[in-house]
């Protein structure tokens, strides 16, 4: 594997050069600054623009199209990381060598078309196909609340306090009324002249070739600027909030906030894994072991990191009346490692699992991608260095992160069907 | 060792049969360091009544009984925690039991050897007491309550229960809460030494090991280890007739939008082609006349009746076809007289085989990138075909437009069944 980085004007071009994969990934991403109503538009963008373009008018004729070019799926994701929004334009494709000759270049060429030439006449989007794309968001806030897991967390986030900026990426409903054809081409052009960009791609491709191609397209659109990406650091306060929801369920999810206060680097990048695989993440955690396997307090019990929002959260599934015993024994799990109380079995266990699953990296392009990225372009380590890293870390340390631990939230989305507790 | 090549993927995969009737299937990826294997028992949640070994008659056993067997593997006698043991290994297992099979897998970089030992070596020392059952007890409750929460999963089965008369879709995995409670450690002794038998076992393994070193492994594991000798397991046979157990169903559920499944059961008979084919080619049809390339499918989005794409499939339960048409509509009732108006009208032509056909060899090619991905595709042939065989990926290759259309003159809606989920807030 080889990387190699052209330095543009404007933007930065990535390359991983590797043919262990039957596919390749070409990724372009847009950094920005963001608030509530721009995460709808940038949602309703998404809907938009892998929907149709200028040359192709309706999703079945991309749909037609990506057939034709070996199931090669166009895609916009994006992602909060604390205080900036991360758009991802990208296309997985199966080299040549396995379909067609020229099918690469030809790849590229429909990727940057559908980015590039989105279906818009007179400074306003197509109607018909925006009135899909608007249907289509509205149905998907509707339907937000049947993923409890995640409905549950997000309510959680919610009840932060708003300067930690804890919006939902996917934009909220009532902003969405407020968009139409025009004012979403206005923030389409925008988001190329106000993001920093950067290009990335992985997979065995002549970078002589992509590089000019990326350079024709993009030279044009993108504009110099800066990358205002910075990490969450939380006051210490001792207050809990707790709230409860109802629902017509069996099952009752409880999700408990924890802010990191003052966590530093190392500890975000490099403790905090081995800390969540003591804690909560794995089979072999503390959370699993004693909460689901030696009290049956929960059927899926497990702790989640956002370490750019300086947050670490429990997730449980649990019954109605056992919640104050899942509650209590969530925080004694924790207060036995912040007084040491780790064996050296399982900290070694968490070091072995870590180290394997950042080899298990190396065997996915979307991995290996995705971690390249965030080492390029915000706070993390490469993979070989948390492969190295790793080698250094001390119990005492995983002890001193989990002392910084705060519990800030405690949600509960209740069950409340009569049967819940039999 | 049989070698089975996968022509057009650039890919082998190796097979051998041991003595004690144990298959295993071995994929050797070069230049990957995960390795992933799955130890694979014929036993699943349709099976609720055989005769035990060395018995005489057929006993009736709870339902889930597949599953909480899956559960309580994990319990060993000698107080080795499984799940500790692998992360000492820095490996990842699990396991998991669907309608036919219950899956035991290892997932890791190191210490392949130890780990694939030690997967078939607590599969193979069951521990089940009075109290390690009465405590799991707790814990599968638990799972119950959370399948019963996701509308969508609880929505398949009652889907599978309208169609099938005879054969038990219409049960969870997992069993009810009474027949959970009624599970005892004689009942899974029984059901395990029945069919933890290796002649009803398989392996499946995905590792950049060689192959060779992989089967001695294997067969050095397995040779001091005693097993009652089986010919055939006597499991209690369903007779299916064609037709479908409920043709129409509607009932509410906490969801937001009412979601529709329209399912044709199709009688495998009088084809000479593959199953597999034939499912794919029926498969095809779907695609063009409702999926998303479909100008149906559009039609219907713009004018807003339809939220969403349609959701097509065809699988093969025993000797049936099931190709189904799901999508979620506030006009169901409307919705489905479009979709019988246009069975009755059904397209096709020679360009958009070809597509889609170019579409299914990419899927499995895109497949072939990852070993979870890898495992899935040779789990699913064993799953659904019993075996891994150079037609799995041939097959795909060799569809062809004339035989397609031939094919086709078999479909027919003449045994359908709607299912109907609808919104709690829409209850009058």
């Amino acid at each position: 594997m080889k990387n190699i980085t052209h330095k543009f004007e404007n933007y930065d071009v990535h390359f991983i050069k590797t043919n262990k994969f039957k596919s390749n990934i070409l990724s372009l991403v847009l950094i920005t600054e963001f608030d509530k109503l721009t995460l709808t538009k940038n949602a309703l963008l998404r809907n938009l623009i892998t929907r149709s373009n200028k040359n192709l008018k309706s999703e079945v004729e991309v749909i037609k199209k990506e057939y034709e070019l070996y199931n090669s799926t166009f895609k916009i994701t994006s992602e909060i990381l604390n205080n900036v929004m991360v758009t991802n334009f990208n296309i997985e494709f199966i080299d040549e060598k396995y379909t067609k000759s020229g099918m690469n270049n030809q790849i590229v060429n429909y990727f940057f078309d559908m980015i590039l030439n989105p279906n818009v006449d007179n400074g306003k989007f197509e109607s018909v196909n925006f009135k899909i794309a608007k249907d289509n968001l509205y149905s998907f806030y509707d339907r937000q609340k049947e993923d409890k897991n995640t409905y549950s967390i997000n309510k959680a986030f919610e009840l932060l306090d708003e300067k930690y900026l804890t919006y939902n990426v996917n934009g909220y409903k009532e902003e969405l009324d407020k968009l139409n054809e025009s004012n979403m081409y206005e923030y389409y052009k925008e988001l190329f002249l106000n993001s920093s960009a950067s290009v990335f791609a992985i997979g065995d491709f002549n970078d002589d070739d992509m590089t000019k191609k990326i350079t024709e397209n993009l030279d044009p659109v993108l504009k110099k600027n800066e990358n205002p990406y910075r990490v969450n650091n939380f006051l210490t306060s001792k207050d809990v909030k707790t709230k409860i929801d109802k629902e017509e369920n069996n099952q009752t999810k409880l999700v408990m906030l924890y802010k990191m206060i003052d966590i530093n680097r190392r500890e975000r990048n490099v403790i905090l894994p081995i800390f969540n695989r003591i804690f909560g993440v794995g089979n072999n955690s503390r959370l699993f072991m004693n909460v689901r396997e030696e009290k049956s307090l929960a059927y899926d019990i497990r702790s989640i990191s956002y370490p750019d929002e300086s947050i670490d959260i429990v997730l449980a599934g649990i019954s109605k009346k056992s919640s104050d015993d899942v509650i209590n024994s969530v925080k004694y799990e924790l207060e036995q490692i912040q007084k040491g109380n780790i064996t050296k079995e399982s900290f070694n266990n968490a070091i072995m699992s870590r180290g394997c699953l950042i080899k298990r990296f190396y065997d996915s392009n979307i991995s290996i991608l995705y971690a390249f990225i965030s080492s390029i372009l915000f706070d993390s380590d490469n993979l070989v260095t948390r492969e190295k890293e790793l080698e250094t870390v001390s119990i005492e340390e995983v002890v001193e992160l989990s002392k910084k631990l705060e519990l800030s939230i405690i949600y509960l989305l209740e069950g409340d069907k009569e049967n819940a507790e039999d | 060792m049989q070698k089975i090549n996968l022509e057009g993927l650039n890919e082998e995969v190796y097979y051998h049969k041991l003595d004690n009737g144990l298959e295993v299937y071995i994929l050797k990826k070069e230049k990957f360091n995960t390795y992933m294997a799955y130890f694979i028992t014929k036993f699943g949640a349709l099976i609720d009544s055989f005769v035990p070994i060395n018995e005489k008659k057929v006993k009736k056993f709870p339902a889930g009984i597949a599953h909480f067997l899956e559960h309580k593997l994990f319990e060993q006698e000698d107080g080795v925690n499984v799940m500790e043991r692998f992360s000492s290994y820095g490996s990842i297992c699990n396991a998991f039991t669907n309608y036919l099979n219950t899956t035991y897998l290892v997932e890791g970089t190191n210490n392949f050897y130890e780990n694939l030992n030690f997967l078939i070596d607590y599969v193979q020392s069951p521990y089940f007491t009075l109290e390690n059952v009465e405590k799991e007890k707790g814990i599968i409750k638990q799972e119950l309550l959370m399948t019963k929460d996701n509308p969508y999963k609880m929505f398949y089965i009652r889907v599978l229960s309208n169609l099938f008369v005879n054969i038990p879709y219409g049960r969870s995995v997992l069993g009810d809460n009474s027949d959970i409670d009624s599970i005892t450690k004689e009942d899974l002794y029984l059901c395990y030494n029945t069919f933890y038998n290796p002649s009803n076992m398989c392996l499946i393994i995905i590792s950049s090991e060689d192959e060779n070193k992989i089967l001695d492994s294997v067969i050095e594991n397995q040779k001091n280890k005693k097993f009652d000798k089986i010919n055939n397991i006597n499991v209690k046979k369903y007779d299916e007739p064609c037709n479908v157990n409920k043709e129409y169903d509607e009932y509410y559920d906490n969801i937001t939008k009412p979601e529709l499944s329209y399912c044709i059961k199709l009688k495998i008979d009088y084809i000479n082609i593959s199953s597999r084919k034939y499912r794919l080619y029926l498969y095809i049809l779907l695609l063009m006349n409702f999926g998303s390339i479909s100008p149906f499918n559009l039609k219907l989005k713009e004018e807003n009746k339809i939220d969403g794409d349609f959701d097509v499939d065809c699988s093969q339960y025993f000797n049936y076809m099931v190709l189904s048409i799901c999508v979620s509509t506030d006009y169901p009732n409307e919705i489905i007289k479009l979709i019988d108006d246009k069975i009755n009208n059904i397209t096709y032509d020679k360009k958009e085989f070809e597509l889609i056909k170019n579409s299914f060899i990419s899927s499995v090619l895109y497949g072939f990138t990852s070993i979870d991905s890898i495992m899935n595709f040779m789990y699913n042939e064993y799953y659904s075909y019993g075996k891994i065989t150079k037609e799995s990926y041939s097959d795909i290759n060799n569809l062809n437009y004339e035989e397609f259309i031939s094919v086709i003159d078999l479909f027919n809606n003449k045994n359908k069944s709607i299912t109907i989920m609808k919104p709690y807030e829409n209850k009058e």
